[in-house]
């Protein structure tokens, strides 16, 4: 096979349909936990906003790390390089938090419709961009910025984490400083001072994403562009 | 395709673990890559397939450097013993489709001959399978990657004896009908010598020796025959070892036995023969510990 741009190929086709796959179940289990609370209280909160948002993030950060930590090595045995992997990562990245933003966007407008249907209140965390389940473009670019930032920071980690272990873990300021200016630009940390976040709209949380990602990147690719393969244990 | 190692020096820290390793291996040859733990073989190998950035020195595959030369990396695969070909909660077809998807040359229908031939279960994941079965499957996407450089670093073991030889003897009929370059690196000399057309001995990060394994047959003689006559015969010569059976006796001479004197060997009803390949590399190598 003689396809350009081959891991690209491989991650948009192999690893974004299981990442769709776990937000469904995901969605899933916010489902029943949102049945449960029906039955037995009142639902005045998004389930969507809490389930997914708080947690799929950290997936993201986890799925970011095993892209450099597990994936970098098969990509060399299967003839090709850290160059093109580091290349094509970070596209793939891009691609596939967009394709989930969008997805989780379109959940988020069901959801408004299930509540309207169900007599619900659909209460979010203050100071998003969004402030109704349908303003499909604010939470696609939400969700696009805060997944895309979390899976490059988990890629820096996991890439340091793989180079360097143990001293790897010297990263994780670095990353969770990131993660925390982006945390508070999006509003999904809860840290009331600044509970309206750092950014004042769209373009500025794109512009803070933009950057962060960047910075990511660049440290991955400083750890990655020679790193030495190792034999895995056993 | 000759891969090319001029003045080659990897370090780890203050480890020197190749110490200026010169040499070529042109195409079409099976190498078996043989040293003691230590040695630095699988520093070597690592560095042949691209995997380590040499501290010093170059190593060229048709005069192209191969670390992170995307037109070396196709060319090269190098399996290790742990493997590193699939994520271990990935099943094995999911690993066959990501080698078909990332290398070029690869070839599908070989691979799943091998799996049948090796008894392989496609549809179970990596981790679950035995250390045997997963070497197996390892040295499964070594021949079917039909890389023009490919290497085995120890990568028969875990597998059972009728699994080594089916190995060994797919290795050599696919070579046969499909000549490229194949190093061998092993603990298990004498089982797999015979793969072997040409033997580098590796030994405390330097090449000890890189010739033909028919010529290092030649350094050493087993003699057999009555033990005095053994005896006789060995007086003065290199004794790699010896073994007694009752009247019988048979030794392992390391050095060159002249026409004559094997001559009168034979007259004398001794019998001569090759002497172990494995002998005459713990004899190389410093002899046993």
């Amino acid at each position: 096979m003689s396809a350009r741009w081959p891991i690209l190929r491989y991650l948009v086709t192999a690893h974004l349909l299981f990442l769709l796959f776990c937000l469904g179940v995901f969605v899933a289990i916010t489902g029943v936990i949102l049945a449960g609370v029906a039955i037995v209280g009142t639902v005045s909160v998004s389930a969507l906003d809490v389930g997914v948002g708080q947690f799929f993030r950290w997936m993201a950060l986890g799925y970011g790390g095993h892209l450099f930590y597990t994936f970098l090595p098969h990509c060399l045995v299967h003839g090709r390089t850290r160059g093109e992997f580091v290349r094509q990562v970070p596209i793939y990245q891009v691609v596939a938090a967009a394709v989930l933003a969008f997805a989780i966007a379109v959940l988020y407008a069901g959801e408004t419709l299930l509540y309207r249907a169900a007599g619900w209140s659909q209460g979010f965390r203050p100071g998003h961009l969004y402030e109704s389940g349908t303003d499909v473009g604010a939470i696609f670019v939400s969700y696009w910025a805060a997944l895309l930032v979390w899976t490059v920071v988990g890629a820096m980690i996991g890439a340091a984490w793989y180079r360097f272990p143990g001293v790897g873990l010297l990263l994780v300021p670095v990353a969770a400083a990131i993660l925390f200016v982006n945390g508070l630009s999006l509003n999904i940390g809860e840290w009331e001072p600044l509970s309206g976040g750092l950014a004042g709209g769209a373009w500025d949380l794109l512009a803070i994403a933009a950057v962060s990602t960047a910075l990511a990147v660049a440290v991955t690719w400083s750890i990655a562009r020679d790193v030495p393969i190792q034999a895995p244990a056993g | 395709m000759t891969v090319v190692v001029r003045d080659l020096i990897c370090r780890y820290g203050e480890v020197e673990a190749l110490r200026g390793l010169t040499f070529s291996l042109p195409a079409g040859t099976i190498y078996g890559l043989l040293g003691r733990n230590g040695s630095g073989k699988t520093t070597l190998l690592s560095t042949l397939a691209g995997f380590r950035r040499p501290s010093a020195g170059t190593v060229q595959l048709d005069g192209e450097p191969v670390f992170e030369n995307p037109r070396a990396a196709r060319r090269l695969c190098l399996i290790q013993e742990s493997g590193n070909v699939g994520d271990k909660s990935d099943t094995l077809r999911d690993i066959l489709d990501l080698a078909g998807r990332l290398r070029p040359g690869w070839d599908a229908g070989y691979a799943a001959t091998l799996a049948e031939l090796f008894e392989l279960p496609l549809r179970s994941k990596l981790g679950t399978l035995s250390r045997g079965q997963r070497s197996a499957f390892s040295v499964l996407v070594g021949l079917a990657s039909r890389a023009a450089v490919t290497m085995f670093d120890e990568a028969h073991l875990g597998m059972d004896a009728p699994t080594r030889q089916a190995f060994a003897d797919e290795l050599l009929r696919d070579y046969l009908e499909r000549p490229r370059t194949i190093i061998v690196s092993t603990h298990l000399i004498e089982e797999q010598s015979p793969l072997f057309e040409r033997v580098l001995v590796l030994h405390e990060g330097r090449l000890l020796l890189d010739e033909d394994l028919d010529d290092l047959r030649a350094r050493g003689v087993a003699v057999t025959g009555p033990a005095p006559l053994v005896d006789d015969f060995t007086t003065g010569l290199t004794v790699l070892g010896e073994q007694t059976l009752g009247p019988t006796k048979s030794a392992m001479i390391y050095g060159d036995v002249d026409d004559e004197r094997r001559r009168a060997a034979r007259a004398a009803g001794l019998d001569l023969g090759p002497v172990a390949v494995q002998d005459l590399f713990i004899h190389l190598t410093g002899g046993t510990r």
